[in-house]
């Protein structure tokens, strides 16, 4: 099965956060008190309910204020370092490869949480459990859309294999070239390529996205060095505490100091 | 043998925490490694669950933090002169760690006089508070993930790991060398027991310290 997910067309959102409202639907999420901030952005941040928000970043732009708003949720990474990390192999991959977890193995120890690049995955007190959008695979299993593309009207969303939706996203960053001369395609290749594609009418710090997101080196050096190789040393100091047993025995020092110590070895 | 003299050798104070925390050591690693690998899920229903392992961490967690802290405001004298001791570095505390590797292995070798805790020991009383420091810590930092920067939070997970590893790494030598070693049973009993050690024991493996502190008693 080849990848899938869908575009988020920046240049066609309008921001009314439709797409808010239907995953929240579909999760059966309840709502969240909030309170007006001076912003558009109704939801401040990613929580265990609210798998996925329209962030507004306004900017004064030779004497006009410029909106930026953008849909964030999971990127649906290809090389997920969720995935890696999860020490209870909860979260896996579908043959879409859409990033899912699976809620019962959760033990809610939030290691995904930190490793995430784009810290997408928010810590559920309530029922001690890792939450984030799943990319609806109940849905599309059964030839739907995920609940989020369905809602929208603009046609900003787009599901479709990862292939396709790169081609379509090249192309109307070429379009919108003569517009928006920063445009550009996010999610090609950032973290390793994610199957969320955007594109982005100028540039992505303008939506608070990184440039380039990377996994940090702390936990590379945790999960690729220091888990692997360094549980050895237990085992090494074990053997050499086993073979000091022997050979000072062997070798006559216990019974030469045997009328020390004879408290516990005799 | 039975009427030999006793020498106090380990503090009430001492063995509490030794106590406690050699407890508090073993359930923290193994809920813990419930947590970070399946390889040890056959133990799950000891501790009610990966969820109850879970609790189970941080209910011990913070007996580990709060023993040493209570007997730190309690009595800080004797936190303060025990480091003292660790960190009196001389030359037969060198020498010793050099012979140590073959004493260690059965080669006979003439140990300088060591005080009332050996090179190794001193090396070890400075070990496992640096790790209980940082292992404490990064747990904090772990626990409550959504109150830090999420650097803290990476970093911490590294940390946390390197602890325990190094941790248990130098409690394997640590539990062989105060048990089953020829010559330690005596400080085994110390830290477990009641905190004596037989006086011709303590002469011949702590010299310096019996001569300073019951040497004169035995003169009269
Ligand atoms: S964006 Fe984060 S949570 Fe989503 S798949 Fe990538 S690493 Fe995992
Ligand atoms: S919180 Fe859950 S999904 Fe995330 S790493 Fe821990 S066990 Fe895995």
């Amino acid at each position: 099965m080849p990848n899938k997910g869908y575009l988020v067309d920046t240049s066609k959102c309008i921001g009314c956060r439709g797409c808010v409202v239907a995953c929240k639907q579909w999760n059966q999420l309840p709502a969240e008190r909030t309170s007006f901030k001076g912003t558009y952005q109704t939801v401040p941040d990613l929580t265990a309910n609210n798998y996925t928000i329209v962030t507004f970043h306004e900017y004064e732009e030779d004497g006009q204020i410029k909106w930026y708003f953008t849909k964030r949720q999971c990127m649906h990474c290809l090389d997920p370092v969720c995935l890696k990390v999860c020490p209870q192999k909860a979260i896996s991959k579908t043959d879409t490869g859409a990033v899912v977890r699976d809620r019962e193995k959760c033990v809610g120890c939030q290691y995904c949480a930190a490793a995430c690049p784009f810290h997408v995955p928010r810590y559920d007190k309530v029922n001690d459990k890792e939450t984030k959008c799943s990319l609806c695979p109940e849905r599309t299993a059964e030839g739907e859309l995920p609940a989020c593309v369905k809602a929208c009207i603009t046609g900003a969303l787009q599901y479709g294999d990862r292939d396709q939706l790169l081609a379509i996203a090249n192309k109307r960053v070429s379009e919108l070239k003569a517009e928006y001369p920063n445009a550009n395609v996010y999610g090609d290749k950032q973290a390793g390529g994610t199957n969320i594609i955007y594109v982005l009418a100028d540039k992505p710090e303008k939506y608070g996205f990184e440039e380039d997101p990377k996994v940090s080196i702390a936990i590379t050096a945790w999960q690729d060095i220091i888990q692997p190789y360094f549980p050895w040393l237990i085992a090494l100091t074990g053997a050499v505490s086993v073979f000091s047993f022997f050979s000072t025995r062997l070798l006559g020092v216990g019974k030469e100091k045997a009328h020390e110590g004879e408290g516990i070895h005799g | 043998m039975a009427e030999e003299k006793r020498v106090v050798k380990s503090s009430l104070g001492a063995r509490i925490t030794h106590w406690s925390h050699t407890i508090c050591w073993f359930i923290l690693l193994f809920s813990g490694l419930l947590m970070v690998t399946d390889w040890f899920s056959w133990l799950a229903p000891v501790f009610g669950g990966v969820n109850g392992a879970n609790l189970l961490h941080r209910i011990f967690a913070i007996v580990f933090a709060a023993v040493p802290l209570i007997g730190l405001i309690y009595n800080p004298r004797s936190f303060i002169n025990w480091m003292k001791e660790a960190l009196t570095w001389g030359k037969d505390e060198i020498k010793f760690m050099m012979m140590f590797p073959f004493d260690l292995i059965g080669i006979k070798v003439n140990m300088p006089p060591q005080d009332r805790i050996n090179a190794g020991q001193k090396f070890n009383s400075l070990f496992f508070p640096t790790i209980g420091l940082f292992i404490g810590l990064s747990g904090v930092v772990m626990w409550f993930a959504e109150s830090f920067p999420l650097w803290m939070v990476r970093i911490a997970y590294p940390i946390h790991d390197l602890c325990w590893i190094l941790g248990t790494m130098q409690l394997m030598f640590h539990m062989y060398l105060g048990s089953l070693h020829p010559g330690s049973g005596e400080s085994f009993w110390a830290m477990f027991g009641d905190g004596k050690v037989r006086a011709s024991w303590a002469k011949h493996h702590h010299t310096k310290w019996y001569e300073r502190v019951y040497g004169e008693e035995e003169e009269e």
